[in-house]
């Protein structure tokens, strides 16, 4: 999943989850303006987004919570539902070639953009191009071998190696289509040219603190977007954040799970869904820095180690799922019967440990930053009564990023896909910041199950293959998950939102009234 | 960063009086024992706490207060006493660190600058006030980042941000010392600078920076806090600001997290900022207005004579004229002031009279008494003082049971006055024309421009050659002999019928002393004013005088005119002064010094000369 | 006068090159390689090497420096690392919020804290006084964040008149941006109120004690001309602790602008450190300097103008 998601897109899922900061005084128990406020008519949508916009050039910018900015503005050649399958939006259809080395798709006709630029193949093969050179967007692309206009409304992708996850990512953020004299000019940094339900209202809008939109009369998709007027506030704060609820002056919010019940008091819609799995990963699990991570028992041990579930309640404020694994527990490769193999159990883990040949533990590095302080006291506890010693290394979190990966293991907190596929790419066979050595050549049942999993026929024979493949991962110890964590919004009645596993915050098809 | 307020002026202050003094007041008796408990705690921490502070028990997640753990659990599932304990180390630890280095960095420098003065006053300065305008919070975050959170590291950058706090008061401190004799005394005896440096100068700012170090103690306590809150710092130590940010996370579901840290530092700083004010309180010269019951006591005790000393209670001195032909007369009058040893009376029983066109003096030594009975008077006491009289009359009016706007109403019109510092005694902040024509306006309600002619015909009448320039410029600008002129000038142009002089030729050179008197005399002839000259030369008094009051603590010994008293005076400590006066000019100096040493309300005096030399930035 | 100026001047711009000189450096040497923090160490080497060479930190540290120096004396401050925008551009949208807020608190604090200074000056032990020493220690002991947290609660949530976060542009709307800076600057300027009046207090009460004001009074002004001298006197420590705040507020009003959400060169200082994004960061410094010397510079000028003496010195 990575490789649609920079580093400090996880340190803000680890912010997230961390449930950074909540509160207002008890006392301030206002209705909610927007609790109030008659279902089914709301005419403006007020959201609080976590971040500000990074970029208005697609190519530029993050998929995690830039997709509610970008979404009013373009429009992408696929979307997502709300099961993270790709479905046609631009792209009217597309097809497999046999060898899914190439992909064909028919483009919407009669879609200008807002400089009046027309959108067609050509302009479709223009975006693809500044898309994959683009400096974040191209992580999406590096299957990808060309892109060609076949006709004016026939797009033809080729690949130079077969990749089931990239519908995937273009859905997630990774082809919005904007005007391709702006990206010749280069001027999309300074504002978006797209053709996207909304137009920007920058005379309304303060960059950095409120961004206002307004909706065009004839978009192609317009019944996908019920909102007249869309403002979007990027708070980081989810005290600022939670208080700008509270006082009515948003009506949807990327919310903390700490105000739950407060949330409730309200009477405020909530939607969670799984984003981030917390745990511990095994940078090392071949064994070549520390050799005991090496041995399979005492990986299990460390997750015997673990309360999980008390984990779960008394650090992540109880917003998420038990869970060993880290394919959705929402999702057709999540395996609910294997949640139990890891029970905590700390004799059996000191028993593991011994018969690895470590009665007496052994010493080892960790390195620390505060967004993952929440979890350190828990950590630190269980691994000394195992006998592991921890020596925490306190850095800040670019220097984590930077630094995580040469250390044996170390705390994660790392966003999810939504894709089955996209997660094996992202969680175990490519190498990330947080999976510095991937290590599949070294376990032989594990490359062999990647690479049925890689040639099976999609859907159905994919799955079983994955179920199997997380088995093993499992049994191995692959690495130690604790829960899944869930992002939460608040939404006032008469808005639901529908998060998508793999976006930080959706993208405005998402957000509904109802 | 901003630096908390000091006050820059400070009056010299033994150490050990210091301490026992600051144990006289009750909150900073409460506010030290609350930081030693702290200090305390912290130091004891291992022990007192009844838990390890980073042992987990999930069940204690949030928990209530109660069963064994007597503050409850905070959000990881820990004992939070047991946190607040160790916390209290890490917090302490860091507010050593910062003002150890502020200390270290600013003290010096304040004080070579201060001593040395010129380029390196100039370099210090420079690079202090550059460090005040560097963006602080930026670079302290930048260290964080670059240095991997090292806790000892940030706070030893916190403290270079507050370093300029210590150097400028310290700087201030030694700026004032340097001029002080002893400092002199010593480099003449041969003593070395760093010899100096360590000893004479290192006293003088030992106090001041005791109260800065409180303060700054409490500013790095709560940047520390700060800094946590904005999730920098070690997260592996427990401390006060990280167990805050905790607090504030579950703030609306289970506050008590929050509030246990938050009146642990709201308590420690607050002891910190009490100590701090009462010590500056009581080294610095705030000048507090005694309370009403001060004041009373001080009433009672002048009024009411004590029984063993009944013989010093009864008016000293006689009057020569009837009480209704004097301009002025004082019917057994006594000044006291408050002081922590009770009331001191600085005029005990003073009887005195002068008739119109009379020209009076009053001579004593400093401290005799004579200018705070002119004071009283003039109902113009230092703050604190209290007069009490029989009677005082001015031209023939009782004045002394007036109320205070009554008595005020007095001063410009009926009283004249010309104090003896001609240059402290004009506003630095305004030309001589605004400072000389306000009172002819909105005392004498002349109109702008008549009031303007009259202020530069009596500079005219008084001396000064070049009125217009005089008028518009600054009293910096003019030399002391011409302030004084501006002084009588501002003091004779409302006409008053009674004109009172203290030490009016003092501090002039002796040519200028001359020609200062004999403008008085022929003032005062030509308006047919009351003169009442106060002074401690009986030369002054031979020259100008008609008759001649001498005074010796707080009483007249002598009452006379003028050719009588030289040629008999009756009391032999005249005789002394006569003598005295005739081969001493210069021993006013050490006169005032050894009244400084004894008197309060001089103490006050001459500190806020001290003020007054002191930079202010 | 003149040479005051240009003295002032050069003194500004040798404080505003080493100032920023040395958190260039030392920036550069506490971030280190700053592409995986940008960029996500997921990105290939090839990327990572692109986006170096587009910031140019594939070269020598002393070239960079250069680069960047040269170009600031001409008012180009580069771009941000992260979203490649001119820093100039940023720092003209931030710097007026951080203004707005400040500016206003800071007016707050001189009017408020003069006249509660100078009411505690007149009545020194009486009860305002009293009350003024206890607001001093209690706000001085309160975390920052706690006034702005009970602020919000009680005028935002409670009452409604003021917006919980945001900012308005005044060229939006003035009642929109004076309701939006309300609260900011009441958090930021209770402390000030209390530190101006305090100060003013202590000075007030030293002039009170200086000679001339006797000669003053003796002169039969009256008691409110009295005062006007010596609040003249007193008023060059107030006016510096005045100046000294805002430069202080200037750049420690993050906590604030994080509370109630302000995109002012605050949260930007915040947002900028935690990614390493130098540019950013320099342009920050930099322009805080410059308003520091301003200050400083206005206040000397006011200082000259309060106190006459001053100027020849």
């Amino acid at each position: 999943m990575t490789r649609t998601r920079t580093s400090a897109l996880v340190a803000i899922a680890a912010v997230a989850a961390i449930t950074l900061a909540a509160c207002t005084s008890a006392g301030g128990s206002s209705p909610g303006a927007g609790g109030g406020t008659a279902a089914g008519d709301i005419s403006e949508l007020k959201a609080g987004v976590f971040l500000d916009v990074t970029s208005w050039d697609p190519a530029a910018a993050d998929i995690g919570f830039d997709g509610p900015y970008l979404s009013a503005v373009y429009d992408p050649l696929v979307a997502l539902d709300k099961d993270a399958k790709p479905v046609p939006a631009l792209a009217t259809s597309w097809e497999w070639s046999a060898d899914r080395l190439t992909l064909t798709a028919e483009l919407r006709k009669g879609v200008t953009f807002d400089d009046g630029q027309k959108f067609d193949a050509a302009a479709a093969v223009a975006n693809l191009q500044h898309l994959k050179t683009g400096v974040r967007s191209g992580q999406a692309y590096l299957n990808v071998s060309g892109f060609t206009a076949k006709d004016e409304d026939t797009l033809e992708i080729k690949l130079s190696k077969r990749d089931d996850s990239l519908l995937y990512f273009m859905g997630l953020g990774r082809s919005w289509m904007a005007s391709p004299a702006a990206i010749a000019a280069n001027s999309l940094t300074a504002g978006p040219v797209g053709s996207g339900p909304y137009t920007f209202d920058k005379a309304n809008s303060a960059p950095q603190s409120q961004y206002v939109f307004t909706k065009k009369a004839n978009h192609w998709d317009s019944a996908t977007y019920p909102f007249p007027t869309v403002k979007l506030f990027p708070i980081t704060d989810q005290t600022a954040s939670f208080n700008a609820m509270l006082s009515g002056q948003l009506n949807v919010q990327f919310a903390n799970a700490a105000n739950l019940p407060k949330a409730k008091d309200n009477g405020w819609n909530i939607a969670s869904k799984p984003s981030s799995w917390v745990g511990v990963q095994f940078a090392d699990r071949t064994g070549t820095q520390v050799k005991a991570l090496g041995d399979q028992r005492v990986r299990q041990a460390i997750s015997y180690a673990f309360d999980s579930a008390g984990i779960l309640k008394a650090v992540g404020n109880g917003s998420g799922t038990a869970t060993n694994q880290l394919w959705p527990v929402d999702g057709t490769v999540y395996d609910k019967s294997m949640d139990g193999k890891y029970a905590t159990n700390m004799a059996k883990a000191k028993q593991l440990l011994a018969d690895a040949g470590y009665p007496g533990g052994f010493t080892v590095k960790m390195p620390m930053s505060p967004i993952f302080a929440a979890w350190q006291p828990a950590a630190n506890q269980t691994f000394g009564e195992l006998g592991i010693k921890v020596e925490w290394q306190d850095m800040a979190m670019p220097d984590y990023q930077k630094n995580a990966p040469t250390y044996p293991m170390f705390l994660a907190v790392i966003a999810m896909s939504g894709n089955d596929m996209a997660t094996l790419s992202d969680q175990v066979t490519t190498a990330q910041w947080y999976n510095p050595n991937p290590a599949v050549d070294a376990f032989p049942e594990v490359k062999a199950l990647v690479g049925q999993a890689e040639q099976a026929e999609p859907g159905a024979a994919q799955t079983a293959v994955l179920k199997q493949l997380n088995a093993k991962l499992v049994d191995l110890a692959w690495w130690s998950v604790w829960y899944q964590a869930d992002n939460t919004y608040f939404s006032v009645k008469g808005i639901t939102v529908t998060p998508i596993t793999g976006m930080m915050f959706p993208t405005l098809r998402f957000i509904q009234r109802g | 960063m901003t630096a908390v307020p000091f006050p820059a002026a400070l009056a010299p202050v033994k150490r050990i009086s210091l301490g026992r003094r600051y144990l006289r007041r009750p909150l900073g008796v409460v506010a030290l024992a609350l930081l030693l408990v702290v200090v305390a705690a912290a130091v004891l921490a291992p022990w007192l706490a009844p838990f390890d502070p980073n042992h987990v028990d999930f069940t204690l997640t949030h928990a209530e207060p109660g069963g064994g753990h007597l503050l409850g659990g905070d959000s990881a599932g820990r004992d939070i006493l047991s946190r607040l304990l160790h916390g209290a180390r890490t917090t302490l630890y860091g507010a050593v660190i910062t003002c150890v280095s502020g200390l270290l960095l600013g003290v010096p420098a304040g004080v070579c600058a201060g001593y040395f003065g010129g380029v390196t006053d100039r370099l210090a300065s420079w690079v202090s006030d550059a460090l005040q305008s560097v963006p602080g919070m930026i670079v302290l975050l930048v260290v964080a980042a670059g240095t991997g959170q090292s806790f000892p590291v940030l706070m030893v950058a916190l403290g270079v941000f507050l370093a300029p706090g210590y150097y400028r008061i310290t700087r201030a401190r030694a700026l004032a010392v340097r001029k002080e004799p002893y400092i002199d005394a010593a480099r003449v005896a041969g003593v070395t600078n760093p010899r100096i440096l360590r000893t004479h100068m290192l006293r003088a700012v030992y106090a001041p920076i005791v109260v800065q170090t409180a303060l700054t103690a409490g500013i790095a306590i709560g940047m520390q806090a700060g800094l946590q809150f904005l999730g920098i710092g070690s997260a592996s130590t427990p401390s006060w600001g990280q167990m805050m940010n905790d607090g504030f996370q579950n703030m609306l579901t289970y506050p008590l997290i929050l509030l246990w840290p938050s009146i642990a530092l709201g308590i420690t700083i607050a002891a910190l900022a009490f100590i701090g004010s009462t010590l500056a309180d009581l080294i610095s010269i705030r000048a507090e207005q005694p309370s009403r019951r001060a004041r009373a006591r001080v009433r009672q005790e002048l009024t009411a004579p004590a029984a063993t000393e009944l013989s010093n209670r009864l008016p000293s001195g006689e009057h020569e004229h009837s009480a209704e032909d004097c301009a002025l007369r004082i019917d057994n009058l006594r000044v006291g002031y408050a002081s922590p040893s009770g009331v001191k009376e600085v005029v005990r029983g003073v009887s005195l009279d002068a008739a119109p066109g009379e020209v009076l003096g009053i001579v004593g030594e400093s401290g005799s008494g004579k200018t705070q009975t002119m004071f009283a008077v003039l109902d113009l006491l230092p703050s604190g003082g209290t007069a009490v009289a029989d009677g005082i009359r001015v031209s023939g009016r009782e004045v002394s049971g007036l109320s205070a706007a009554e008595r005020a109403a007095l001063l410009g019109r009926s009283i004249g006055y010309v104090p003896q510092e001609p240059l402290s005694n004009l506003d630095p902040c305004y030309t001589i024309e605004r400072q000389l024509v306000e009172p002819l306006r909105h005392v004498h309600g002349l109109s702008k421009a008549d009031a303007r002619q009259r202020a530069r015909d009596v500079l005219v009448r008084v001396g000064l050659t070049d009125p217009d320039r005089v008028l518009a410029s600054y009293p910096h600008q003019i030399s002391g002999g011409m302030a004084q002129r501006v002084l009588i000038a501002g003091a004779v142009a409302g006409r008053p019928s009674l004109l009172v002089a203290d030490e009016p030729t003092t501090a002039l050179d002796v040519t200028v002393q001359a020609e200062v008197l004999e403008l008085l005399r022929e003032l005062q002839q030509e308006y047919g004013m009351t003169l009442v000259i106060v002074t401690h030369n009986f030369g002054v008094v031979a020259d100008i005088c008609d008759r001649v009051v001498v005074m010796k603590d707080g009483r007249i010994v002598e009452t006379g005119r003028v050719e009588q008293i030289f040629r008999h005076p009756a009391d032999p400590y005249t005789a002394e002064l006569i003598s005295a006066s005739l081969d001493d000019v210069a021993g006013r100096h050490e006169l005032d010094q050894a009244w400084a040493r004894e008197s309060p309300a001089a103490l006050d005096r001459s500190a806020a000369h001290v003020g007054g030399e002191d930079d202010a930035r | 006068m003149l040479s005051f100026i240009a003295k002032r001047l050069l003194s500004g711009v040798l404080l505003l090159v080493l100032v920023t000189t040395g958190t260039f450096f030392l920036a550069h040497l506490a971030i280190g390689d700053p592409t995986p923090g940008l960029l996500g160490n997921s990105a290939t080497p090839a990327q990572q090497d692109a986006l170096r060479a587009k910031i140019g930190f594939d070269r020598p540290l002393l070239v960079q420096f250069w680069d960047w120096i040269s170009h600031a004396a001409t008012g180009d401050f580069g771009s941000s690392w992260r979203n490649f925008q001119p820093v100039g551009d940023q720092l003209v949208l931030r710097v007026p919020v951080t203004l707005s807020v400040v500016v206003f608190a800071t007016l707050l604090s001189a009017v408020i804290g003069v006249a509660v200074g100078i009411l505690c000056g007149l009545r020194p032990g009486g009860v305002l006084d009293r009350v003024l020493k206890l607001a001093s220690v209690v706000l001085f002991a309160l975390p920052g964040f706690w006034v702005s947290l009970v602020l919000v609660t009680w005028f935002a949530l409670d009452l409604r008149w003021f917006p919980a976060i945001g900012y308005v542009s005044p060229d939006q709307s003035v009642s929109g941006w004076l309701e939006s800076i309300t609260l900011p600057s009441v958090s930021l300027a209770l402390g000030a109120i209390v530190m101006v009046a305090e100060q003013l207090r202590n000075g007030f009460l030293q002039v009170n004690n200086q000679d001339f004001v006797r000669t003053l009074r003796a002169r039969g002004l009256s008691k409110r001309r009295v005062t006007a001298h010596v609040l003249r006197n007193a008023s060059p420590a107030a006016l510096t602790v005045l100046a000294l705040m805002f430069v202080g507020l200037l750049g420690g009003a993050i906590v604030v602008e994080i509370v109630f959400n302000l995109p002012g060169i605050g949260s930007l200082t915040q947002s900028a450190s935690q990614i390493g994004d130098i540019p950013v960061l320099l342009g920050l410094t930099a322009v805080t300097v410059v308003f520091v010397v301003l200050v400083n510079f206005l206040l000397d000028l006011v200082l000259g103008w309060v106190n006459p003496k001053v100027r020849e010195r």
